[in-house]
């Protein structure tokens, strides 16, 4: 039986940018190997210039590699065929200022080919799916937010449809709960048999999502694996329970203490500042919906 | 065109950009027009979506804008300029709306096409265009369909507008020439009335004749009635060689003599073609052993004084090193003349310069010099052969051209044939020869007649209330005899208005026997005083007429191959480089263009000769150095001009202006020239954006 060929497969593969002179050589990625399997969400992470963005670049086939080789669904990356299974969605949103979402949608729809019965049903449904407020759809994507043009990018980088699902920063530029919309969407691809290689900052959005990482560190490869296998503390053991009186937390901690262990952190839950907001707006907007304003 | 080192060096570039382009581009040539499945489509869809942006963005950057203010400027102009006759005014108007068209249309257009890919650049949404399932290829080609789209979109409208503006402007003309006529018509009929009357008193005939009579102006009734909104179809004679004058003609000759009149402005023309002579014949040999000219005249009249010929050389393409000299004629009419400087004629050049024109004049009144047809060369006379040339001084070359032109009085460019002389002499001809394989698809009425154009112009010296009559003497070629003319006398000239002359159908060669059988016209001007003005156009055989909208759209559409080729330019310029440079760069491509002619003309110059530098004897080795150098850049330039495309192919105006109809040939070589032209930069363009990094 033959073995299924990777979403992504690169090897040694390396980009060297040259100075004007020659002389001023930058590496941004060094002979980086890397799997991405089919029907994962692989999470590519690093500081600012350690070459996320270059090798989601070099995978597209936008810039050049100076060794090595990668490929994309099993064809070299840049393969112009190849890319009609391919969504991306850059780190900024690059479109025409001067169309409106739909003329937009449109022109990259036309890209793939899509009559104008299915240019109108996928736009319709993309914008719908982003969560593209309909009054704005008819306006010139140069008077948009940065979230509502994020959207459109999104849209755009899902209109065909695609296997793999590229994401450089997808939740930039968006408000928490855009971001735990994004999130969801992301789990919704993979739910859909989509292979999703997220490129971000924000740790506690790829750890939510993400089923492997790796951590790039000035153009190289500095550790990959699985969130569980990367994240896991073998000599921490953690309970989490509602309801426990003082009584029971002070019998728990004496156990511990009876036992030889002395390292025991005590204390209540703290909610994140991102759930209370998500609760907030959440509340609010099922209020309005209900036309009830408190 | 002959071939030299510049352009085998540039069409070996082109070919070598042509075969690269084929070996890297045969894949996305493929996709351009195969589906390889689900989600691709062919590559021409991809070019239309790419298109559709770039008409997208050029309507948000205000383009429509672009034929109201040609429109508001057009109209000021129309206002401003003043024609030299109002039957001239359509044509002036044509050009300055046509001009107006192409000059704004090319300037706008040069820039957006210079800006849109490196803004697309700047802005990265070539990242996002490029993720998807597009090759680079189809993005270029998108970008020159989008702006060429445009272009044709707003020639559209211009063109339209144009119609509107011609159509007002022609009512108007109408109105005002009829206004005119009927003015001075009763004007005419007063002034009849006026000397009857004053005859009927019994005034002086000096008072009589005081009464001037001005008949009103055909051509004005005519304009009023007609208008001049026409695409005129017709066939000429060879634009060089098909129209002459002469002073007389002697058709007791076979075939029939030219005589050019002495101490008129009449002049024979001779050319050499270039190579022939080369210059270096006339450097090699020491003075009085160099090539000479041999003239023979046959000489008609009683001379008073020794019969002289005035010889005026000068190299075709460089006209500004011309020399002349006074000879005179032997007896037997025969002089010869070895230039004494060669250099002043030459420079300092040994290579090829190109076609050689010798000019012969007669200075002498009451002759008349013998213009020999150099039909047949080597076995009957030639009126002039450069003798003398090496390698061994036995050979000679006689003037190739058959029917050499003569031209006589120039006037705005028209040449000018008097009426009979009042000492006697025969009127000046001007003299049409119809070639026999150009008289085709002529259409004779049921008299067996066809009919005859004439478009002629009228200069009164004098005989002011006469008309001008005119005469035509129609032959065949294959008889010439003088009883086989057809002579129509007392044609009244109408000035700036078409005459027609119904000339008989037995004059057209036989299509089964072309050769020899060419049709000639001659005409003369039968009333004293009077010049008759004409030019290679101005007689010629009509066809049926063209639409003029149909003809004004045959203008645009050339207008739009010259806006496709620059766009093409522009986009090409602007994929690797910033949009001033690609401005700068775009720019100096179509001046190049624009030049092409003069600039392959330095190169035949020299290089300090192109300058007026003559070198002597004593010129230093500083002189030769700066020649050198300046020859070196002259072959740059013209390498580069032979790659760039020649703009001055692209004439829209050529046939409209002249309200002749523009052939569909004329359209169609200039589509063909567009992607011929445009090839090149299409191959240059995806090589360099092939590998481009977008990121």
């Amino acid at each position: 039986m033959a073995t299924a060929i990777p979403a992504i497969q690169t090897r040694n593969l390396t980009k060297i940018y040259p100075g004007f002179w020659q002389n001023q050589k930058v590496a941004a990625l060094q002979n980086l190997d890397l799997t991405v399997q089919r029907g994962e969400i692989f999470g590519l992470l690093g500081p600012n210039g350690s070459g996320k963005t270059t090798t989601i670049k070099l995978l597209l086939g936008l810039i050049n590699p100076t060794s090595g080789d990668a490929e994309v669904l099993g064809q070299p990356s840049g393969d112009q065929i190849t890319r009609r299974s391919i969504g991306y969605l850059p780190e900024e949103t690059y479109l025409y200022r001067f169309l409106n979402a739909r003329q937009t949608l449109d022109f990259y729809a036309r890209l793939f080919n899509m009559n104008s019965t299915q240019r109108k049903r996928a736009i319709d449904f993309y914008l719908d799916f982003v969560g593209l407020d309909p009054a704005v759809r008819s306006r010139r994507l140069g008077t948009y937010s940065k979230g509502q043009a994020r959207r459109v990018g999104l849209a755009q980088a899902l209109l065909n449809d695609p296997d793999l699902v590229i994401l450089d920063e997808p939740t930039s530029g968006l408000d928490p709960l855009g971001t735990l919309e994004m999130k969801n969407l992301i789990k919704e691809l993979k739910r859909a048999g989509k292979t999703v290689l997220l490129s971000s900052h924000n740790l506690s959005d790829v750890e939510d999502v993400c089923d492997r990482v790796c951590i790039l560190y000035r153009g190289k490869l500095e550790v990959e694996g699985t969130i569980d296998s990367l994240l896991q503390v073998q000599d921490v053991f953690k309970i989490e329970a509602r309801h426990v009186s003082p009584d029971v937390q002070n019998q728990l901690v004496a156990l511990l203490q009876k036992n030889g262990i002395t390292e025991i952190n005590t204390g209540t839950q703290r909610s994140r500042l991102e759930d209370l907001f998500k609760k907030l707006v959440l509340e609010k907007r099922a209020a309005e919906k209900m036309g009830v304003s408190k | 065109m002959t071939w030299n080192f510049s352009n085998i060096a540039a069409y070996t570039f082109i070919g070598i950009l042509l075969i690269a382009f084929l070996l890297l581009a045969y894949k996305d040539l493929g996709l351009l027009f195969r589906s390889p499945g689900k989600n691709m489509g062919t590559g021409l869809a991809r070019i239309w979506a790419v298109a559709r942006i770039t008409i997208l963005e050029a309507r948000a950057a205000r383009v429509w804008l672009l034929p109201l203010i040609w429109l508001i400027i057009s109209l000021i102009l129309l206002n401003v300029v003043r024609p030299f006759d109002a039957s001239e005014r359509i044509p002036l108007y044509i050009k300055v709306l046509l001009l107006g068209q192409e000059v704004l249309l090319l300037v706008m257009l040069g820039i957006m096409a210079c800006l849109s890919f490196p803004r697309d650049r700047e802005r990265k949404i070539v990242i996002s265009t490029a993720s998807k399932p597009i090759s680079r290829l189809e993005m270029f080609l998108g970008k020159i369909v989008g702006f060429s789209t445009v272009a044709f979109f707003l020639l559209v409208i211009m063109g339209l507008l144009t119609w509107s503006v011609l159509l007002l402007a022609d009512r108007k003309l109408r109105d005002d020439a009829r206004a005119q006529y009927l003015l001075s018509d009763s004007d005419y009929k007063r002034s009849v009335e006026r000397r009857e009357q004053a005859v009927v008193q019994g005034e002086s005939p000096q008072a009589v004749q005081d009464i001037v009579l001005s008949p009103p102006s055909e051509g004005l009734k005519r304009l009023a009635a007609e208008g001049s909104l026409y695409a005129y179809n017709y066939i000429t004679v060879p634009r060089r060689t098909g129209f002459s004058v002469a002073g007389f003609i002697d058709f007791q000759k076979d075939p029939p003599a030219r005589y050019i009149k002495g101490g008129s402005s009449q002049k024979i023309i001779y050319r050499f073609p270039g190579g022939v002579l080369a210059p270096s014949a006339f450097f090699t040999a020491p003075v009085g052993q160099r090539p000479f000219f041999f003239f023979n005249f046959g000489i008609l009249g009683q001379p008073q004084q020794q019969p002289q010929i005035t010889v005026i050389a000068k190299l075709l393409h460089l006209p500004q090193r011309e020399q002349s000299i006074t000879l005179n004629l032997d007896n037997r009419g025969i002089a010869q003349w070895e230039p004494e400087r060669p250099e002043e004629l030459f420079g300092s050049e040994k290579g090829d310069l190109g076609p050689l024109e010798i000019a012969v004049l007669c200075p002498t009144p009451g002759v008349y010099l013998h213009v020999m047809e150099s039909i047949d060369p080597l076995n009957e006379p030639s009126n002039i052969i450069a003798v003398g040339l090496p390698p061994d001084r036995s050979q000679y070359v006689y003037a190739p051209e058959k029917f050499p032109r003569v031209l006589g009085f120039e006037r705005r460019d028209k040449q000018q044939i008097n009426g009979p002389q009042a000492n006697g002499g025969a009127p000046e001809m001007a003299i049409y020869r119809f070639t026999a394989d150009s008289l085709k698809g002529i259409s004779l009425n049921s008299k067996n007649q066809f009919a005859l154009a004439m478009s002629l112009d009228v200069d009164k010296a004098g005989n002011n209330e006469r008309d001008t009559i005119a005469r035509v003497t129609a032959y065949n070629q294959a008889a010439p005899d003088a009883p086989s003319h057809t002579v129509i006398d007392n044609i009244r000239v109408i000035e700036k208005r078409v005459t027609d002359v119904l000339l008989p159908g037995s004059l057209l060669p036989d299509p089964a026997k072309l050769a020899g059988s060419d049709l000639i016209i001659m005409i003369q001007c039968a009333t004293p005083k009077h010049w008759i003005a004409l030019d290679t156009n101005s007689v010629r055989i009509e066809l049926p007429p063209s639409p003029f909208f149909v003809n004004l759209f045959k203008s645009e559409l050339i207008l739009l191959c010259e806006a496709i080729l620059l766009i093409i330019i522009c986009v090409t310029t602007s994929l690797r480089l910033g949009w001033p440079v690609a401005v700068l760069t775009s720019s100096v491509c179509v001046i190049l263009g624009n030049c092409a002619e003069f600039i392959k003309d330095l190169q035949g110059a020299g290089g300090l000769g192109s300058l007026g530098f003559t070198p002597s004897a004593d010129s230093g080795s500083g002189f030769h150095l700066i020649d050198s150098t300046l020859k070196f850049f002259y072959a740059l330039l013209e390498v580069l001009v032979w790659i760039m495309p020649n703009f001055t192919r692209f004439d829209s105006m050529a046939y409209i202006v002249e309200l002749r109809n523009t052939p569909w040939t004329t359209v169609g070589l200039n589509f063909a020239l567009v992607i011929l032209f445009a090839l090149p930069f299409i191959a240059a363009g995806y090589l360099s954006i092939r590998k481009q990094e977008l990121g």
